[in-house]
């Protein structure tokens, strides 16, 4: 659903408070630009009657809103204990030696991005990894690099 | 224009109820008022709902704490207030006591508190180790130094030596946070009462939690700068070195200063505050709280306006005209000089920035030295000072805790009485309807129902608000007194209390001491001058005198003089085109002021007065509230305090002032009002409308230095309709033109500001100058300014 | 005997299909509910089932509920289904296959305890488990059972899906409420409790979406009849997720009380070839470890409380002989520390702490008295000194490794290689 002022009333009318409609407008905006830009912010305050610093605070604490542009395609690699054990270390060093973009880095051209998580509830497939949206794993290095290039991988 | 949908409010979370709704609530008898519980063995009594952690400091078994404040509601955040507890429901039976959080647990019948048991000494020891250890421990060059809870707790409670031998997390130091607040993020201890403040107190929000768990950083939204106006009380609540003034950086050491209780006179509301001197310097102000004034909060103004005591720019000594240059001379010459001038039809404006001793003083000066009933305080657009004094009920500041109706009438408490606004906005948030009425939104930080209205539409306004005032149980007005007896009328009409705050701190204790042209003293009437006469031993006139307007439409004809009292009509006096005119007409002009004002450069005889830090007597609040003042520093050497001089002048002018106000007893006057604002015809252009600003104008914040950096240029706001009709974006210079004259202003999109209008804040250079309508034009090219 | 509730058919059958659920005898509980039975006979079923919360701590559902204040004042619920913690994955299971008997259990929950809206609270990585639950709610209004006057009958009942967006803490059942409320995810003090004062400071019933997904089977089978399944103390099932160094790591819903030996050995298909069990966390990181010697213990609430350790959210990691204590005290402690919300001193500065000394350790950095450190931080920040028990997880499997593999530890002060990783090099050579 894009952000439009129609799509934000109809988030907001389902809680009694329009306070709660920050997280569900906040990923309007990210869903709709790929990140949550300074635009989003001030719409999301200004709809919800609150302070453009209030809406700042409650967005810096979730890891998962972006601030910046993302990369065309985002792995995310979980390496929480069952993914450590089963390698997602490793996995991490693979592409960093084969890509040179090490976690929490982007490809230059801007291609794809490596990120680390903790876990995603994810660790029958251990490594687990959620690339753009998806959930998936086990990861191999193989299969990231394939990921990566935006060949998609299986599906969970 | 038509009324607007109730505001939002900000804080948002005045959450709807939904669904269906079970059985009424069951009623049971009321719990006993007290409890009692043991503190490290013995019996105590509380009143029920007292937290621990006060109840062990009244009984001196104080145990440390950050996060909690009395001013705040606890948080349970730092769990440095550990003690050990017994007594169920905290423990069940046959378990034995645990440590929990003082501040977060009221006291309860039979509950056993053990306040240095070896495991609540253990967990606050531990606390503290883990807070010191991302500090960056930089004590000798933190302002806090010596009155820092982390340096006090961590001697008293903490380890002798840190285990942690790791990196500590770097953050951000010295950061300027705005023009009054330095923020240290190292040493910041996340208690999270600045937080807190800005949440519950003042509502704005300045400073928010960024990030999370040890990353998490006190800052405001984005970086930018704080932009409230009342910063300064976070670095009080502040525990520790994080948040610091700019100017008392590197100023002195809390044993090296010397604390006097002061009020301040930054504005009518008469704060109280405590001053901190290093020498004969002040360093600072500080919080004394006072329930009745100010709730214990102090606005910036407040706390940060002493810098003009050592401004450079103060005048220090008299100076009299000499072939069109103003030339130092001494007392004598300038008293004297003053006197001679001022022997033939002298009238006299200002008084609202004198002592009430000073003020009573003048008013005698003008009635028995100078001899006539031309004087009036009000050279700005305030039309009188107390609510009796016009027909109306006063009210106490206070008042606005417990009013569940609140009409603000063109009036913004923010600009014009700022720590007052703070309790409306706690109120507002809870039982406290407020109504914003007039052309600019005045409240912005509680929920509140806009009416917008041009100023000559106030009255049938207010008097359509009737239903709502009956309906109140105990409403309340807050008018500045602007506008005139058609206003008055509508507002008497409601029956409501009433609140004014001020244009000049002590305008209401000039007003009583009767520096006006229809009574005297004590709000008596002229024609009683003879009572006045026999108590000062000299003839006082019973002819009625002339207001502001009429004295300056009257220079050049019968007023051939004029002594202006800490007073510069050219900045304040709405109609600037009169006062320019009137200073350049009159014949003779005296001047006392602190600092070489426009009206100043075109006296005759400046007379340098001692400002409100620098002299003794005593000030009345805008409720009528009395309080002394002290003299903190001395001033300029060569400057002498108001009273002084009108002794000297009165001396000069061969009449002597009687120490004692008269005794008189009657009926007080009902002060004459001006009939009121007319509309403005329609024309080309915007209307302008000019309303007060925190910082603007002032007779001292204008040249205090430390306003520095809050003075920007002149500001225009205009509806972002308006802003976008005339092509204008945020910040564009534009030319303000009426007439033939006109004023460079930057551009501010306001939307409450209503349709039509270009609001300027008062008190500023040029700004009265300006018609009642003017044309705002980008300033592409540079125009000579008129 | 393998007896299946809640994921009974979610193999063979797309039961996130309205009809097919329908087909299976999905909602006829919630009928027979609404036409035959008051709230208050919905909420006796359940208190006679001894329905346990799934979430963690394994207080009895009807416990909470009827703690609820009659005073008149809108309640709420809310299905927590943040599922953060490491090792526990059998709600994203039970959110992508079977969300209809999530939905159903709701409704009836909600029903029992006249509640004024549903709360779905999902983690934000769940991003097709939350397509599919909104899915699932617009199917279930469409066909009626979500909205106003459902099945004809007076009750009305909103379910709202609300999104995380990644942070742990929000499973904490004062965080989540933060987190609906649109702020940061800080858990508020307690008293007062959700079921006082929760949800927008109304009563509020925080359930884990598992407890709630049995609510539908209890009411369409009885409560006896629930009460029957398993240990007398902790009835029904658990869908337990089983990870790390097994054959067929994933979840399995075993009757309460099956040995955690025949969950391991025949559920899980055993260790991988040639490996040996060293130990099990069985709630998650958060959880005391399980020796070998105790791998009989029987899986229900009591019994793992008496070999001091808990059950929790059945999140079995298993550990084998390659995988060193600190390695995983290490793994621990960076996630810990990670999702460390901040508000409380002890555990966002020990969190940090812990990590970095175990970071240390763990890369060969060890310094003597580390070991000591590490017991006296675990003093620091556990022992409920913070709000929540966040702090409190973040040291329990550290402080039981520390006392079950102590050498390790101390082992790892010495700079030096990891004797674990070291023994394994050995043995491969
Ligand atoms: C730090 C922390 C994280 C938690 N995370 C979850 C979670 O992800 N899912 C969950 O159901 N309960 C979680 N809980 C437990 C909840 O607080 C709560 O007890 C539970 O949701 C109640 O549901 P139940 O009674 O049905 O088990 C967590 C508790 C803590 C202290
Ligand atoms: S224990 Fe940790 S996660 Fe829980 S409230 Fe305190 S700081 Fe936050
Ligand atoms: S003062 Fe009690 S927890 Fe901070």
């Amino acid at each position: 659903m894009p952000w439009d002022a129609q799509a934000a009333d109809a988030v907001v009318a389902k809680y009694p408070s329009p306070r709660s409609a920050i997280l569900p407008l906040l990923w309007l905006g990210q869903n709709s630009d790929g990140h949550v830009t300074p635009e989003t912010v001030e719409r999301v305050a200004d709809r919800l009657g609150l302070n453009i610093s209030d809406v700042e605070s409650v967005l810096s604490f979730y890891t998962m809103f972006r601030t910046s542009p993302p990369a065309r395609h985002r792995l995310q690699i979980c390496r929480s204990l069952a993914c450590a054990m089963k390698g997602a270390e490793e996995i991490l060093e693979h592409i960093a030696a084969a890509t040179g973009v090490a976690a929490g880095e982007q490809s230059a051209d801007g291609g794809f991005s490596v990120e680390v998580v903790e876990c995603i509830a994810a660790c029958d497939h251990a490594p687990a990894y959620l690339c753009d949206e998806r959930m998936g794993g086990p990861l191999s290095p193989q299969k990231a690099l394939r990921l990566l290039r935006g060949e998609g991988g299986d599906e969970q | 224009m038509s009324s607007n949908p109730p505001a939002q409010s900000p804080a948002g979370a005045r959450p709807a109820v939904d669904g269906p709704r079970p059985a009424a609530p069951a009623v049971s008898p009321p719990p006993p008022a007290t409890v009692t519980c043991t503190i490290d063995g013995k019996p105590y009594t509380f009143p029920r709902g007292t937290l621990i952690v006060n109840a062990v400091r009244q009984v001196g078994h104080p145990i440390p704490y950050y996060c909690y404040h009395q001013k705040l509601a606890p948080v349970g955040a730092c769990r440095v207030c550990m003690v050990s507890v017994l007594g169920a429901p905290l423990t069940r039976p046959g378990m034995g006591p645990i440590v929990t959080t003082g501040c977060t647990t009221p006291v309860f019948e039979g509950l056993e508190i053990e306040t240095m048991s070896e495991a609540a000494k253990l967990a606050r020891k531990q606390v503290l180790q883990f807070l010191l250890i991302n500090h960056p421990l930089d004590c000798p060059v933190c302002d806090k130094g010596g009155e820092c809870d982390l340096q006090d707790f961590t001697l008293g409670y903490g380890p002798g030596v840190s285990e942690f031998a790791e990196r500590k997390i770097l953050r951000r130091k010295a950061d300027d946070l705005g023009p009054f607040l330095v923020l240290d993020q190292e040493r910041c201890i996340l208690c999270q009462r600045c937080v807190r403040y800005e949440n519950e107190v003042t509502g704005e929000q300045n400073l928010v939690l960024k990030e999370r768990g040890d990353r998490t950083v006190i800052d405001t939204g984005r970086g930018e700068p704080y932009s409230g106006y009342f910063s300064g009380n976070n670095t009080e609540l502040c525990p520790v070195g994080a948040l610091t003034s700019r100017t008392y950086r590197f100023k002195a050491r809390p044993w090296d200063v010397r604390p006097v209780a002061t009020v301040c006179q930054g504005c009518a509301v008469g704060c109280n505050a405590t001053v901190n001197l290093r020498g004969d310097r002040i360093v600072r102000l500080l919080l004394r709280d006072n329930p009745q004034t100010d709730g214990g909060w102090l606005c910036d103004r407040g706390r940060y306006g002493f810098g003009h005591t050592t401004a450079p720019a103060r005048l220090d000594r008299p100076l009299i005209k000499r072939n069109g240059e103003l030339v130092a001379a001494s007392w004598e010459d300038a008293v004297s000089a003053a006197a001679a001038g001022l022997r033939q039809g002298a009238a006299v404006l200002g008084g609202g920035r004198l002592t009430d001793e000073e003020a009573l003083l003048l008013s005698q000066l003008v009635r028995v030295g100078l001899k006539t009933n031309d004087v009036d305080w009000r050279v700005g657009y305030q039309t009188f000072a107390a609510p009796e004094a016009v027909g109306m009920q006063g009210a106490q500041i206070g008042d606005i805790d417990g009013a569940d109706l609140v009409l603000l009438c063109d009036t913004s408490l923010l600009e014009e009485a700022p720590v007052v606004e703070i309790r409306l906005r706690r109120s507002a948030g809870r039982n406290t309807s407020v109504i914003d009425l007039g052309p600019v939104r005045n409240f912005r930080h509680g929920p509140s129902r806009r009416i917008a209205c041009a100023p000559e539409d106030l009255p049938a306004r207010i008097a359509a608000l009737t239903p709502d005032f009956q309906a109140a149980k105990s409403p309340l007005i807050v008018w500045d007194g602007r506008g005139g007896e058609a206003l008055a009328e509508a507002i008497r009409g409601l029956g409501a209390r009433v609140l004014v705050p001020a244009e000049f701190n002590n305008a209401r204790g000039a007003e009583i001491a009767g520096l006006v042209p229809d009574a005297l003293p004590g709000y008596h009437r002229l024609d009683e001058a003879a009572v006045f006469s026999k108590a000062w031993g000299a003839a006082v006139p019973s002819a009625t005198g002339r207001h502001t307007q009429a004295i300056l439409a009257a220079t050049g004809g019968d007023v051939q003089a004029l002594y202006l009292v800490g007073a510069n009509p050219l900045r304040t006096f709405p109609d600037g085109a009169l006062a320019a005119a009137a200073l350049d007409r009159v014949g003779f002009l005296v001047v006392q002021d602190l600092f070489l004002t426009e009206a100043a450069h075109r006296a005759d005889v400046v007379l340098p007065a001692l400002g409100p830090l620098e002299k003794e007597g005593h000030v009345t609040n805008m409720s009528g509230v009395r309080q002394a003042v002290r003299r903190i520093v001395s001033g300029p050497s060569g400057a002498k305090a108001d009273g002084e001089i009108f002794r000297l002048l009165a001396a000069a002018l061969g009449a002597t002032l009687a120490d004692v106000p008269a005794e008189v007893a009657s009926e007080p006057v009902r002060l004459r009002l001006p009939a009121g604002s007319a509309s403005t015809p329609p024309g080309e252009g915007l209307r302008l409308i000019v309303r007060p600003a925190l910082f603007a104008g002032g007779g001292t914040a204008a040249h205090d230095p430390n306003f520095d950096p809050v003075r920007g240029g002149t500001v225009v706001r205009l509806h972002p309709e308006d802003a976008a009709e005339l092509q204008l974006a945020e910040g564009d210079a534009v030319h303000l033109q009426s007439g033939g004259t006109a004023l460079r202003a930057v551009v501010s999109k306001d939307g409450g500001v209503a349709r039509g209008y270009a609001v300027l804040a008062a008190h500023v250079a040029g700004v009265q100058g300006l018609g009642p309508r003017v044309r705002v034009a980008p300033a592409r090219a540079e125009v000579t300014v008129g | 005997m393998i007896r299946r509730i809640l994921t009974e058919g979610i193999d063979e059958f797309d039961m996130t299909r309205l009809d097919v659920y329908r087909s299976r005898g999905g909602y006829q509980a919630l009928a027979k509910a609404l036409r035959t039975m008051s709230p208050d006979d919905v909420a006796d079923e359940v208190k006679t089932s001894g329905l346990r919360g799934r979430g963690g701590a394994g207080v009895a559902a009807s416990f909470k509920w009827s703690t609820l204040p009659a005073d008149g004042r809108p309640r709420y619920l809310i299905l927590n289904g943040d599922e953060s913690e490491p090792g526990s994955f059998s709600g994203r299971m039970l959110i992508q296959k079977n969300p209809h008997m999530i939905i159903e259990g709701a409704l009836l929950s909600a029903y029992a305890c006249r509640m004024a809206r549903v709360f779905i609270y999902l983690r934000g990585e769940f991003y097709e488990g939350a397509e599919i639950m909104r899915r699932a709610v617009e199917e279930a209004r469409a066909a009626g059972f979500i909205g106003e006057r459902i099945l004809g009958t007076d009750f009305s009942q909103e379910v709202v899906v609300h999104r995380g967006a990644g942070a742990y803490i929000c499973g904490e059942e004062t965080a989540i409420m933060e987190s609906l409320e649109g702020k940061r995810g800080h858990p508020r003090t307690k008293p007062p409790f959700p079921t006082a004062a929760g949800l927008y400071g109304m009563p509020t019933v925080i359930n884990n979406v598992e407890t709630i997904a049995n609510v539908a089977p209890i009411v369409a089978n009885g409560g006896a009849w629930f009460a029957a399944i398993g240990p007398e103390k902790s009835p029904g099932t658990k869908v337990c997720s089983v990870s790390g160094r097994v054959r067929r790591p994933g979840n399995y819903e075993i009757e309460m009380g099956t040995p955690l030996r025949e969950l391991i050995e025949e559920h899980a298909g055993g260790l991988e070839p040639g490996h040996e069990l060293k130990f099990i966390l069985p709630a998650g990181a958060s959880s005391a470890l399980i020796q070998p010697k105790n791998l009989d213990v029987s899986l229900d609430y009591d019994s793992l409380g008496a070999i001091r350790s808990m059950l929790g959210s059945a999140g079995m990691l298993v550990c084998d002989e390659r995988d060193c204590a600190v390695h995983v005290a290490y793994l621990g402690a960076r996630f810990y520390h990670h999702e460390s919300c901040g508000k409380c001193t002890p555990c966002r500065e020990g969190t940090g702490w812990t990590e970095r000394v175990l970071h240390r350790m763990e890369h060969g950095l060890g310094r003597s008295g580390d070991t000591r450190r590490l017991e006296e931080l675990c003093r620091g920040i556990g022992g409920r000194k913070c709000l929540c028990l966040l702090g409190d997880f973040s040291v329990t499997y550290l402080q039981s490794a520390l006392a079950n593999f102590h050498d390790e530890f101390e082992a790892h002060e010495h700079g030096g290689p990891c004797p674990v990783t070291a023994a394994l090099e050995v043995s491969v050579r």
